[in-house]
């Protein structure tokens, strides 16, 4: 009797497990359509295949995370884009997202890529992860995919843009160009400027006079407020005026690491000289982007290098906390040497990457072959004609339904640099964006060339190590003396080699 | 009475101690309170640098942002299944294997205790893990964050010893009384572990509660990820926005003020139960001990 007892009951928690255990289960795998067998998911009947005769092939797709919430009822996969998407191209797309921290993002990757359970197609920006797959050969090479089902493709990029994802005369990748090319910009509080009789800064010299007249005006403004503790890119405004301000530049047909031109010396000298004057914020070297940014808006701090993006919040903050107040971005001063310019990023952008364990190679190219056209970039990009946005004068006018699409996740595709100009008007950021833009002219080296690996595993090293030995000789804390033990150190680490690679790579010789 | 009985240089200790262990509170609440004040305060003066342990242009805007997001409220949801469904499950599992395993007239209980033990030592690794819980039909799954660790072995052992030192005696004289086994595990056993279970209950719900990485690995669905990853995020964008201009927009890059009160919305939770879990696990031992 006893036996029996305990029997029914261990049974009833047994069954209590389970079918709290399969209830959970069941809802929790509803949305699981495109996922479970991944490979031969051609064969998996979806939502899409009820509709058209034709089954459509369903093509995983593995983005950036850029996304913001979606409304109610509609999700990544779920939404009036995507299924206009869909429509279009015939292809049943799925889109997963990576996640946004770096470092879970690469574990993810490998783990993917080493399972065989990939994606069809991975679009992503990092250089460094496009450079492992390849050298892996974990991709599909494209060339003879572009040729049969990418016609329209290869007229989307330059032969020079091509270059920059190809190997061995083998492309890659398939990339997009970026209209945001342009990041830094002087910027400086015009009433401050005006108040102490500053009028045009052209050049170096009255770049130097103008510092000391914010500082003879008020000692307690620093006139120059920098960032240093993430690098020296706070500094670009005048470091542009010896040098460009990035890393390698072609330069008599040669690639030259800038940190080693003679001109670099006279930057260290003069920002030396800045930073002893006290015209370089003190505090510099232990100040982040955000108490840079707090300088700004409180009113401590008259200029800076700042992206143009930063800029709006900085203005709207300082307009309520200082009222009178006015931050523009300035034409930079030009160097005695005639040196002027901040950096230029990339226009080209973005990896569409094609997994070799990807039996879709060839419909993922013809899935890209449709999206390049411009009817559907102007999907992605504003939504639909009519419902989100209109046409005036050739020009794209967003209606007010625009504000409840989700679709920045679909910007991970094509775009032309008009459009991003257009997007960038429509959110009222164009006038800072162009501020910036007509200074920008120095690309770095390393953008223009596909990944190379010596590059890639030293030149963190070397950015640390010009940063040390800058800053340190910018503080103080060296002699300017000390520059020719960096160029020793350099070449220790192997400085030499990194320069000739990239001159090998750019330049073909 | 206590002071009286103490001399000079014991009350100068005490006095030091306090001061110091007070000094030790005040760092770590101030970066908390600078945090909540934040949460409170309006856009320009956190960018100004203003706030620091007082809100400044007092307003709630920044929480109703935080309590309206679908994001926030699905992934605190998905938190709260996991971790209490997590725990639950865990702790039972763990309790049954663990008086099994305790149990000497079970037989190959070495054998089993050594498979155990073995995979404290030696982990598949990432890409075999994630190929089972894909062939198990995991993925995209809140059980891919319960299954995979439902047992820990280190859990199961500490247990495990708490059973061994039960006496054997008891259950004797209970199976004597004519209890059965589950009767004397759920009757016996279990209310004379309270303080073990209390203790590896809270280490699971901690547990959880933060699950990060395998939420990462095994979720790709936005609608299943749970607060931490959205916290992450949350605390990540402002950063994105460098790369990603079209992110870009006045109305919805996260300010400050909703980075803090996200952060506190999901903290707070945790830090009400917590003080009802701790009397209940004080509870748990006084009954413990007053049955031992």
């Amino acid at each position: 009797m006893g036996m029996n007892k305990k029997t029914k009951k261990m049974g009833i928690v047994l069954l209590l497990l389970m079918l709290t255990a399969s209830a959970l289960a069941a809802c929790g795998n509803t949305k699981n359509a495109g996922n479970g067998k991944g490979a031969d998911a051609s064969a998996a009947p979806t939502t899409a295949a009820t509709k058209a005769p034709k089954e459509k092939v369903t093509l995983r797709i593995l983005g950036e995370n850029n996304m913001e919430e979606f409304p109610a009822g509609s999700d990544v996969n779920n939404n009036v884009i995507i299924n206009e998407l869909r429509e279009r191209t015939g292809f049943d797309i799925q889109w997963e997202l990576m996640p946004k921290d770096p470092e879970v993002a690469r574990q993810k990757l490998n783990v993917l890529m080493a399972s065989g359970d990939t994606p069809d197609l991975i679009i992503l920006s990092n250089k460094g992860i496009f450079g492992n797959f390849v050298q892996q050969g974990l991709l599909t090479p494209l060339n003879d995919l572009l040729e049969s089902d990418g016609p329209d493709i290869k007229s989307t990029l330059t032969e020079e843009q091509w270059k920059s994802a190809t190997f061995e005369d083998q492309i890659y990748a398939v990339r997009t160009v970026n209209f945001s090319s342009a990041v830094n910009g002087l910027l400086a509080r015009k009433d401050l400027l005006a108040a102490a009789g500053v009028g045009e800064i052209k050049t170096q010299e009255e770049f130097y006079q103008a510092l000391k007249a914010l500082k003879a005006k008020d000692p307690s403004i620093i006139p120059y407020a920098a960032n240093l503790a993430q690098g020296l890119s706070s500094l670009d405004a005048i470091a542009s005026m010896f040098y460009p301000p990035v890393d390698y530049v072609q330069q008599d047909g040669k690639v030259v690491y800038t940190p080693l031109l003679p001109a670099a010396k006279e930057f260290l000298a003069f920002a030396n000289k800045l930073y002893a004057e006290g015209l370089i914020d003190q505090e510099a070297i232990v100040s982040k982007s955000e108490n840079l940014k707090e300088k700004l808006v409180s009113g401590q701090a008259a200029m800076s290098t700042v992206g143009w993006y930063e800029e709006p919040s900085i203005s709207k903050a300082l307009a309520e906390k200082k009222p009178g107040a006015e931050m523009v971005f300035m034409a930079p001063p030009v160097g005695d040497n005639g040196a002027a310019g901040f950096s230029r990023n990339s226009t080209t952008a973005k990896y569409f990457m094609i997994p070799k364990a990807s039996k879709h190679a060839q419909e993922v190219m013809q899935f890209l072959n449709k999206v390049t056209n411009d009817e559907i970039i102007n999907l992605i990009s504003f939504g639909l004609e009519g419902t989100h946005y209109e046409l005036k004068d050739s020009k794209l006018v967003a209606l007010p339904e625009q504000e409840n699409i989700r679709y920045r996740v679909y910007y991970n595709m094509f775009d032309t640099i008009e459009l991003g100009l257009q997007r960038l008007e429509q959110k009222g950021f164009a006038p800072y964006f162009e501020a910036v833009n007509k200074t920008a002219k120095h690309e770095n080296v390393v953008n223009l060339v596909p990944p190379v690996e010596l590059v890639d595993k030293t030149n963190q090293e070397l950015i640390d190590l010009r940063n040390e030995y800058f800053l340190k000789m910018i503080t103080g804390a060296l002699p300017l003396s000390a520059y020719d033990e960096y160029v020793t150190k350099f070449k220790k680490l192997g400085g030499e080699a990194v320069i000739e690679a990239l001159n090998t790579a750019y330049n073909g010789n | 009475m206590n002071t009286k009985l103490q001399s000079k240089g014991e009350t100068v200790f005490s006095v030091t101690n306090y001061i110091l262990l007070l000094l030790v509170i005040l760092i770590c609440l101030i970066p908390v309170v600078n945090l909540v004040a934040k949460s409170f305060s309006d856009e320009a003066s956190i960018l100004a640098g203003d706030v620091f342990l007082w809100p400044i242009n007092f307003n709630v805007d920044a929480y109703e942002v935080v309590l309206n997001s679908k994001r926030f409220l699905v992934s605190f949801q998905n938190s709260v299944i996991i971790t209490v469904l997590g725990t639950i499950l865990n702790v039972l599992l763990t309790i049954f294997t663990g008086y099994a395993l305790s149990r000497s007239r079970l037989r190959g209980a070495k054998a089993i205790m050594m498979l155990y033990v073995f995979t404290m030592l030696f982990s598949a690794g990432i890409i075999p893990t994630y190929l089972i819980v894909k062939e198990l039909g995991l993925l995209n799954s809140l059980w891919a964050l319960i299954l995979p660790s439902l047992v820990s072995p280190f859990n199961m052992i500490i247990v495990r010893l708490y059973f061994f030192g039960i006496p054997d005696s008891l259950e004797e004289s209970a199976k004597m009384d004519g209890a059965g086994n589950l009767r004397i595990l759920f009757q016996i056993m279990i209310p004379l572990a309270y303080p073990v279970i209390a203790t590896i209950a809270l280490f699971c719900a901690v547990e959880y509660w933060n699950s990060y990485f395998d939420a990462l690995m095994y979720i790709n669905d936005s609608g299943r990820l749970p607060l931490q990853v959205f916290l992450r995020e949350m605390l990540m964008s402002v950063s994105d926005a460098t790369s990603n201009i079209d992110m870009l927009s006045s109305a919805d890059v996260p300010q400050e003020a909703i980075r803090g009160a996200t952060v506190v919305a999901a903290t707070l939770p945790i830090v009400i139960v917590y003080p009802f879990l701790q009397r209940f696990f004080v509870k748990g031992m006084v009954l413990g001990a007053v049955k031992g």
